[in-house]
């Protein structure tokens, strides 16, 4: 067959070229009969002196308009025998599947005809072309002419009929023959109108669907209601459940699936959003309960609904969390408070944190919760708590860093660890459990407390992660000084012994904890004057000027009341003990070399010791009766008694010569001086607090204005309070006057035609 | 009764001997460190010059560098010279 153009009469290839397309469009046809056709389209497109397409496309519009006429007048014929859905159907399948082959067969008229009409008719003006001028290709135009042709004269029937099915399906009829039919019906509304040259719009889908969504509603509005006045509120949420899911397999049975969120949402609008009242109702109960699965269905059915549903639940949880919490916190075990209370918090913790991430999926709305009901609980104050929070959890901290029975073991450690970072995240006043913690760990390291060092670096690590560098900068040069003291040490011992020294003996094993004076957080100066004797001034003279040779322009200062001195006590006879003391008392028993018997004054005179501190080295040697207290003959022994020392200027003190003791080593610790907490100490106390968060503040504002330049008063008020959270909570009046005595230093200024505004003053 | 310490373990703490509270420089306390550094202590020093006046010793390193023709104490105008 020769491609070239040939003249040709149209009439005469049409009749021929019609047969094949009818039967196409019926059944089938031979290769050969196809293979003419396909040459005759091309044919008549190229045919000269002019092209034949137009004709072709218009002879082949008027027979599928006509062949879908009698398809209808089969349809209505068929629709008393086997049922409309099924008649429908049955042609809806033979045309559909005729017409993608015809569609094929004219793929040349497609391309070379239509495509270029439909390039022209986009340059045009649109208004200008009536909707029927459009030119479709030939598998569009079988589909536009179905449409008017079939769907729109019959869509009266067609759609109730579908909708039938639906509600028949939902209520479990038996009758479900025309169910089959729906989704391949349902797929020709779909098709008609989703040609790839024709608009994407479903106009006559959405039509449908919109009737079919409030068949929906209508349904599981009825289902619902009744439901919900017939079973408890669990048991309707199980069945909300499974409606929901039975209409999400359901759409999927028989609707586009452009559909199937639509269906969904419809339902759960209906079932779940019509009934809020009382499913907030039963969430009550149910948190207090710590129902579950309740929770878990309650959770699945409230979460598609919009973000504000789930608030009236979150509240309930958080109340419920910081009730129940409360009431641990009430019944607090008073033996080791630390320990309770953060165990406490803890439980509660984990019960809920079990709570929010197995039901409610870690949703950020109830992790949110959980931590505000955390936050409240352990910062609030409990009438049973001797303590605030962060000195419980400062103290809980020692428990685990410090040797002793409380001290757990390696693996358990590191949990507790993290567990105590839990609580230390919810803490309010973390620049308090700056303090407390400061002052137990300065404890742990001076007198060598403390398990192992390297569980109180970790501990610090993990406040440094949580908490940011300066939080435990000093705290880190705490426990650098312990290693730098060492070193110091070892120095020490070569300095004595190199020239000009030459092998100077202390006569007594030395070893000097040298600390820097702003890190540590006790009274820089010594408590209470003191006579170093004779051995240990020579020790200080010795190491003063060692460490003065190594750094210059530094000063040393002895805190005495910290050290403490292992002494060998040499009785007669040959009998001897080794002491472990302070050396406080080191000091008096240095004393009785000499002397057998002192008076409390002499006593006094050769230590220069205040009285607090003597009578307690007294009480403690008394005690362990390495001293006897001789009961002085003079009058008014007792009122001295009653006051202030329990022993008088002239109380005689004498060496127990027939001292005993079971163990060869022996301590003696006297009682801890009691300080004594005046009101205006403590006011002092509350008073540089105070200070310190005013410098942290001004410090924090003038860092937000230097990078932001100019603020708002508002803005720079929550930015204020948002950063300094990892400290302590701000109060507005304070950040008010801070910002007032920057302005006044300079840092800041008045913006000049805005109140509310400040600038940065570089 | 004859008494022999054996051991003796104590306690000093250290500060600065400074003339002043503050680096005449960097205006930061002494007892903290200079600008550069984070940590106070060994790793930033004080140092003392000749007109006795004292700055962290980063500080007036850098000060020194800065100034090209002489080479004074910011604070008396003295030529600066470390104090042996």
């Amino acid at each position: 067959m020769s491609m070239k153009p040939r003249k040709l009469v149209f009439e005469e290839v049409w009749t021929n070229l019609r047969k094949t397309v009818n039967s196409l469009m019926t059944g089938k046809v031979d290769r050969e009969a196809w293979h003419n056709s396909y040459g005759d389209v091309y044919h008549l497109c190229v045919a000269t002196p002019e092209s034949q397409a137009e004709k072709l496309y218009e002879a082949t519009k008027q027979y599928l308009n006509e062949h879908v006429h009698n398809l209808h007048a089969e349809v209505v014929r068929r629709a008393e025998q086997v049922g409309f859905l099924a008649a429908y159907h049955e042609q809806w399948i033979e045309y559909s599947q005729g017409l993608r082959n015809l569609n094929t067969l004219y793929i040349y008229l497609n391309i070379e005809h239509v495509r270029k009409k439909q390039a022209e008719e986009a340059g045009a003006y649109f208004d200008t072309l009536q909707e029927t001028e459009k030119r479709l290709e030939i598998g569009a135009l079988g589909l536009e002419i179905w449409m008017n042709t079939m769907i729109i004269p019959q869509k009266d029937i067609l759609l109730p009929l579908i909708l039938k099915v639906v509600h028949d399906d939902r209520s479990g009829s038996q009758d479900d023959s025309d169910a089959r039919y729906v989704k391949d019906i349902v797929g020709s509304f779909v098709s008609m109108e989703c040609h790839e040259t024709g608009s994407k719009e479903l106009r006559f889908y959405k039509k449908f669907e919109a009737r079919y969504l409030e068949e929906t509603s209508k349904y599981y509005s009825n289902i619902s209601s009744t439901l919900i006045e017939n079973t408890s509120c669990s048991e309707f949420m199980v069945q909300v459940l499974r409606y929901v899911d039975q209409e999400d397999q359901r759409s999927r049975k028989f609707l586009d699936q452009s559909s199937f969120k639509a269906v969904i949402k419809e339902c759960e609008k209906v079932m779940v959003g019509d009934h809020l009242k009382i499913i907030y109702q039963e969430a009550r109960t149910m948190v207090a309960e710590l129902r579950s699965e309740d929770l878990r269905n309650m959770y699945k059915l409230l979460k598609p609904l919009d973000q504000s549903a789930m608030l009236p639940v979150i509240k309930d949880l958080q109340t419920r969390i910081e009730q129940i919490g409360s009431d641990l916190l009430q019944h607090i075990d008073n033996d080791n408070v630390a320990q309770s209370f953060v165990e406490a918090v803890l439980r509660v913790y984990d019960d809920f944190h079990r709570l929010v991430s197995d039901v409610f999926k870690n949703d950020q709305q109830f992790v949110t919760a959980l931590d505000r009901a955390c936050i409240s609980v352990i910062n609030s104050k409990h009438s049973k708590l001797s303590y605030k929070a962060p000195e419980l959890l400062a103290r809980y901290c020692d428990q685990i860093l410090k040797k002793g029975p409380r001290y757990p073991q390696e693996p358990e450690f590191e949990s507790k660890l993290l567990r105590t970072i839990i609580v230390f995240k919810y803490l309010d006043d973390k620049d308090l459990f700056q303090r407390s913690y400061s002052k137990l760990l300065a404890k742990r390291l001076i007198h060598g407390l403390y398990a192992s060092l390297a569980n109180e670096e970790s501990m610090l690590l993990m406040l440094k992660q949580a908490c940011g560098h300066e939080y435990t900068s000093k705290m880190h040069r705490m426990y650098t000084d312990m290693s730098v003291s060492d070193e110091h040490n070892v120095k020490f011992a070569e300095y004595l012994r190199e020239a000009p020294h030459m092998n100077l003996d202390l006569g007594l094993n030395f070893y000097a904890l040298v600390l820097q004076a702003g890190a540590w957080p006790m009274q820089n100066v010594a408590v209470s004057p003191f006579i170093a004797p004779p051995q240990l001034a020579r020790c200080m003279l010795a190491f003063e000027s060692f460490y003065k040779e190594k750094f210059n322009g530094r000063k040393l200062t002895w805190l005495h009341h910290l050290s403490n001195a292992d002494i060998r006590l040499n009785y007669p006879k040959g009998r001897s003990y080794v002491m472990s003391t302070s050396t406080f008392t080191l000091g008096v028993v240095l004393l009785f070399q000499t002397e057998d018997r002192l008076t409390y004054d002499m006593l006094r005179r050769g230590t220069n010791l205040q009285d607090d501190y003597l009578v307690k080295s007294l009480q403690a040697l008394v005690e362990t009766k390495v001293l006897l207290e001789v009961c002085d003959t003079e009058q008014g022994d007792s009122s001295n008694r009653a006051s202030k020392t329990p022993y008088g200027p002239d109380t005689v003190f004498v060496l127990n010569f027939d001292f005993a003791h079971k163990r060869t080593k022996f301590r003696v610790i006297s009682a801890p001086v009691k300080e004594q907490v005046t009101a205006q100490e403590q006011e002092q106390t509350v008073a540089s607090l105070e200070e310190d968060r005013k410098a942290y503040l001004q410090a924090l504002i003038v860092r937000l204005m230097k990078t932001r330049k100019v603020l708002k008063h508002n803005e720079l008020v929550e930015l204020v309070i948002f950063q300094a959270s990892e400290r302590f909570r701000p109060n507005v009046t304070m950040i008010k006057k801070c910002v007032e005595s920057l302005i006044e230093k300079q840092y800041l200024e008045r913006m000049p035609n805005s109140a509310d505004e400040y600038s940065y003053v570089a | 009764m004859k008494v022999k310490i054996k051991k003796w373990t104590t306690v000093a703490t250290w500060k600065w001997l400074a003339n002043d509270d503050n680096c005449g420089i960097c205006r930061m306390p002494f007892e903290s460190c200079c600008p550069d550094c984070r940590l106070p202590g060994d790793g930033c020093p004080l140092v003392w010059g000749k007109c006795s006046h004292c700055f962290h010793m980063h500080c007036i390193v850098k000060w020194i560098q800065s100034q090209q023709a002489q080479q004074q104490c910011p604070m008396c105008r003295q030529t600066w010279n470390f104090k042996e």
